[in-house]
């Protein structure tokens, strides 16, 4: 049997369209959970001046690239962990907060070296509950003076925020981040695979399960 | 016959077309909300959303149009803008019969003094804090 061309103009045309179809059907219902990126290099294991949400002991690591200025960080913190809490309870993950900043303003700088410190000799909770509320908060002169008194109160805080070190693990932070040819905050990166961006805390959740199931 | 073949990729496209239009995600507010809490029992409490794309803040108003702050008139004080979004927040969901003029300036007050409060915790409690 011979087609005419009508039918063959016709087939074609339905077939680009299946095609179309099935692509668009693919995009819609493949979970973005299953796109697996491999990081282009091997991460850090964990550093003394990471902020850690979670024990040291935990089974499963959770690099956080993240900025205070970034509202799907923010989201993350107000969404998502809270939901993750039964996970870190039981001891079997543990998020990893990498404060990146590609800022040159001394203020913002001066802000993020005080919350590595803080995290690091003190007690990080509010600050981080300040900056998740109103990142904008470290530009003003009250804070920075409230970091003065930091200094003052305790010399270990001081020397973290004045010395290099904090400087340092800031800048390896970013440099990481560069390697890992992340695009944005908030990255995710576990078992050296890499998620960009922000995911609902049930697509997190599956993400967690998966990798804790390998 | 020659017509009809044309309704294959006709209807194919149709549904192409009404499972494009209707898939189609909106876009995620990116915008953080945040309640305050501390005002005076006469004031319902406010939601304040600062849209993080450089869009003016606003309060939330849960009877019909939101109050939004104006970023031509901020001032150091009011970085945002906000003294009339605030006023207009507190005249309507405010018991304002009873609400003296010091009354008034106390709620402005409790509606930007969350980060204060937030600050003054931070201070008292991150460094060489013990219970």
């Amino acid at each position: 049997m011979r087609l005419s061309k009508s039918h063959i103009i016709a087939y074609t045309i339905s077939l680009v369209i299946i095609v179309l179809l099935a692509i668009k059907l693919w995009q819609h219902y493949s979970p973005k959970h299953l796109e697996k990126v491999r990081a282009k290099i091997s991460v850090a294991k964990q550093q003394p001046l990471d902020i850690v949400f979670g024990n040291e002991s935990a089974g499963l690591s959770v690099y956080m690239y993240a900025s205070y200025n970034c509202s799907y960080c923010r989201k993350f913190f107000t969404e998502v962990l809270p939901e993750l809490e039964s996970f870190i309870e039981q001891n079997q993950i543990k998020i990893i907060m990498r404060l990146t900043s590609k800022s040159r303003d001394d203020r913002l700088k001066r802000a993020l070296k005080a919350a590595v410190c803080v995290n690091h000799y003190g007690n990080f909770e509010h600050l981080h509950k300040l900056l998740l509320h109103d990142p904008k908060v470290v530009y003003t002169l009250d804070f920075q003076n409230m970091i003065d008194e930091f200094s003052t109160k305790d010399p270990f805080v001081g020397e973290c925020i004045d010395g290099e070190i904090a400087a340092q693990h800031l800048e390896k932070n970013l440099k990481e981040f560069n390697q890992l040819e992340l695009k944005g905050t908030p990255s995710f990166v576990i078992n050296d695979i890499v998620y960009q961006g922000y995911r609902e805390p049930e697509l997190f959740k599956k993400i967690i399960k998966r990798h804790l199931s390998k | 016959m020659k017509k009809k073949i044309y309704l294959l990729p006709l209807s194919l496209l149709a549904i192409f077309l009404a499972f494009n239009w209707s898939c189609e995600t909106e876009d995620e507010n990116d915008e953080l909300c945040e309640a305050f809490d501390g005002l005076p029992e006469y004031c319902e409490i406010p939601t304040i959303c600062c849209p993080t794309d450089g869009g003016d803040c606003y309060y939330v108003n849960p009877d019909g149009e939101n109050y939004y702050c104006d970023s031509d008139l901020a001032t150091d004080t009011d970085p945002d803008g906000c003294a009339q979004a605030e006023n207009a927040y507190i005249d309507d969901h405010c018991d304002t019969t009873a609400v003296t003029k010091s009354i008034r300036a106390e709620m402005h007050k409790d509606l930007s003094q969350f980060t204060r409060k937030l600050m003054q915790k931070a201070r008292e409690q991150s460094v060489c804090y013990t219970n």
